[in-house]
């Protein structure tokens, strides 16, 4: 019971938290967004709640109510901020939809998202226990943080006899706590996280496009997501990769919202789910790397001093996620085909193995083409030849994120042409889901882009 | 995979309190399901189904996992690997304790 509380409470401090730093608007687009990183907000936290009490021998739930007191003053912290800032700086600018949303969209786009859904529940229902990533890592780990004899050397010992021993924790530590609210064992904590995710993810494309571009765009970007059936299948695999595509999405429309409004709380929110990214899986370390880098390149001479301002609120919200990342980056010995510095060696040599690239563009490119089984690319043709001009960006953000998203999946390429492991086997068993991360956050931007812009409301 | 994760739930409850469990089996692989043809499938299968009870796949302790392929099997090593046979589920999960 009262781990159950402590959970609760870490979800109403991080409501509060992103209240804050979001603002109360009304909107039902911000509303949405709200809801949402809320929810990946509070998974971040009581995995990171769980990870920390063990390592300061501390009880799970005293750590996670210290945790919700610490997110609730960081809450309180950012309202009297805000009070004390410039009144334009508060919850107006949100897009009032004058446009009616043709039927034909309305009704599509609401068929296909709730096929979708059923669909993911059903796939979910029919495996519970997920696919082998699932229970042989991420569900299985939880176990390493549950008891009430565990201590810190323990969990290190017992974590070097898994498969990616210091892999980040964030679904791990999540289901831990999960499994000392409910006191049994169950396949409820994964699941519930996986349909969660799922959720937040149409939330938060829908809520920011129907914030910042409008209705139309709304429908339009939930439509596309729901047309990709790799996202409710990646995520009926109850790991970790929907949970790292919500958090990418998560970064790109928060920084979105933050720049085009030029407020500083977005932005903020925007690090702690890049941070969320990196404590999710280690390709969430290559985003942080590809967004910072981006937003150095695309800079131009005349705005440095705001991309530094941008770049500085970025970490300083990833910095508590990125320090539990590194704690167990630095504290688990056992090392990883990442790290391993003979591996590595062999891995540069690929670099030079020509032949080793024309299966990776010839996976890439064909898993691209058949996302949503083609429909998608289909839809964005349509889109693009209906709205040819592109809506002209006032900010770097419009190279930035997309700049950030392509350089990703380039680095992903690159670990397919450079691993040590058989590359059809890797193609194969990770191509698919490795896009999925990227799949919500390129339709947003691609939305965002084409969308016409409605009528904004009065500061 | 269900199945199989069932096959341990009747000595889930009946386990000792012992702070960890080697494992023993008599399988290298297992074919439930899409890649238990790899080698530990079988180990990392028990450690899941047990889960949160610590599970290592050491079958030197004291207090061994067994899972075989059925009772006979799980009684034929145990005996052959010097164990008394604790606890027997009677589909081939045992709970085998080191002689003295």
């Amino acid at each position: 019971m009262i781990a159950l509380l402590a959970l609760a409470a870490q979800a109403l401090a991080c409501g509060a938290l992103v209240r804050a730093l979001l603002g109360a608007d009304r909107c039902v687009g911000l509303a949405a967004q709200r809801v949402a990183i809320t929810f990946g907000l509070w998974a971040g936290v009581t995995s990171g709640a769980s990870v920390l009490a063990l390592r300061m021998h501390q009880a799970r739930t005293v750590t996670g109510f210290v945790a919700a007191l610490v997110v609730c003053a960081l809450a309180w912290a950012a309202t009297r901020t805000r009070r004390s800032s410039c009144a334009g700086d508060v919850d107006a600018g949100h897009v009032v939809s004058t446009q009616t949303v043709p039927v034909w969209l309305r009704t599509l786009a609401s068929v296909c998202v709730t096929l979708a859904f059923v669909s993911c529940l059903l796939y979910t229902l029919g495996r519970p226990h997920g696919s082998w990533d699932a229970w042989c890592m991420w569900s299985a780990k939880a176990s390493l943080l549950h008891g009430p004899d565990r201590t810190w050397q323990q969990f290190v010992v017992d974590l070097g006899t898994y498969e990616h021993p210091p892999y980040p924790f964030l679904v791990p530590g999540f289901l831990a706590q999960w499994m000392d609210a409910l006191g049994v064992r169950s396949t409820s904590g994964p699941i519930f996280l996986a349909l969660g995710f799922v959720l937040a993810s149409g939330m938060a494309l829908g809520g920011t496009l129907r914030n910042l571009r409008g209705s139309r765009a709304a429908w339009f970007g939930l439509l596309m997501l729901a047309g990709v059936h790799q996202f409710p299948q990646k995520a009926a695999d109850l790991a970790a990769d929907v949970p790292l595509a919500f958090y990418l999405l998560g970064t790109v429309t928060l920084l979105q919202l933050g720049i085009e409004r030029g407020r500083s709380g977005p932005l903020l929110l925007a690090g702690a789910c890049l941070g969320c990214a990196t404590w999710t899986k280690n390709e969430g370390m290559l985003a942080l790397v590809c967004f910072l880098l981006c937003a150095v390149l695309c800079s131009g001479a005349s705005r440095r001093s705001a991309s530094a301002r941008r770049i500085a609120l970025l970490l300083a919200g990833a910095l508590p996620f990125l320090g539990l990342t590194l704690l167990l980056k630095i504290e688990v010995p056992a090392l990883t085909d990442l790290v391993d510095a003979a591996v590595n060696q062999g891995s540069l040599v690929h670099l030079t193995e020509f032949e080793r690239y024309q299966p990776v563009l010839r996976k890439v490119g064909k898993e691209i083409f058949e996302l949503g089984n083609g429909l998608v690319l289909l839809l964005i043709l349509l889109a693009w030849c209906r709205q040819p001009t592109l809506v002209p960006r006032k900010d770097t953000a419009g190279r930035w994120l997309p700049a950030a998203l392509l350089s990703i999946l380039f680095g992903y390429s690159v670990v397919y042409v450079t691993t040590p492991l058989n590359q059809d086997y890797h193609l194969i068993t990770s191509c698919v889901r490795l896009l999925v991360h990227l799949v919500p956050a390129s339709v947003f931007l691609l939305v965002f882009a084409i969308a016409e812009r409605e009528h904004t409301a009065p500061a | 995979m269900g199945p199989y994760i069932a096959r341990f739930e009747p000595l889930l409850s009946r386990l000792p309190a012992q702070s960890k469990f080697g494992f023993v089996s008599d399988q290298a692989t297992r074919s439930e399901g899409p890649h238990l043809e790899i080698a530990g499938a079988p180990y990392m299968l028990a450690r899941y189904a047990v889960r949160p009870v610590r599970l290592v796949d050491d079958a030197q302790l004291t207090w061994v996992i067994g899972d075989f392929e059925n009772a006979a099997a799980a009684h034929a090593a145990a005996a052959g690997r010097g164990f008394d046979v604790v606890i027997d589920c009677g589909n081939g999960v045992v709970l085998l304790r080191r002689k003295p």
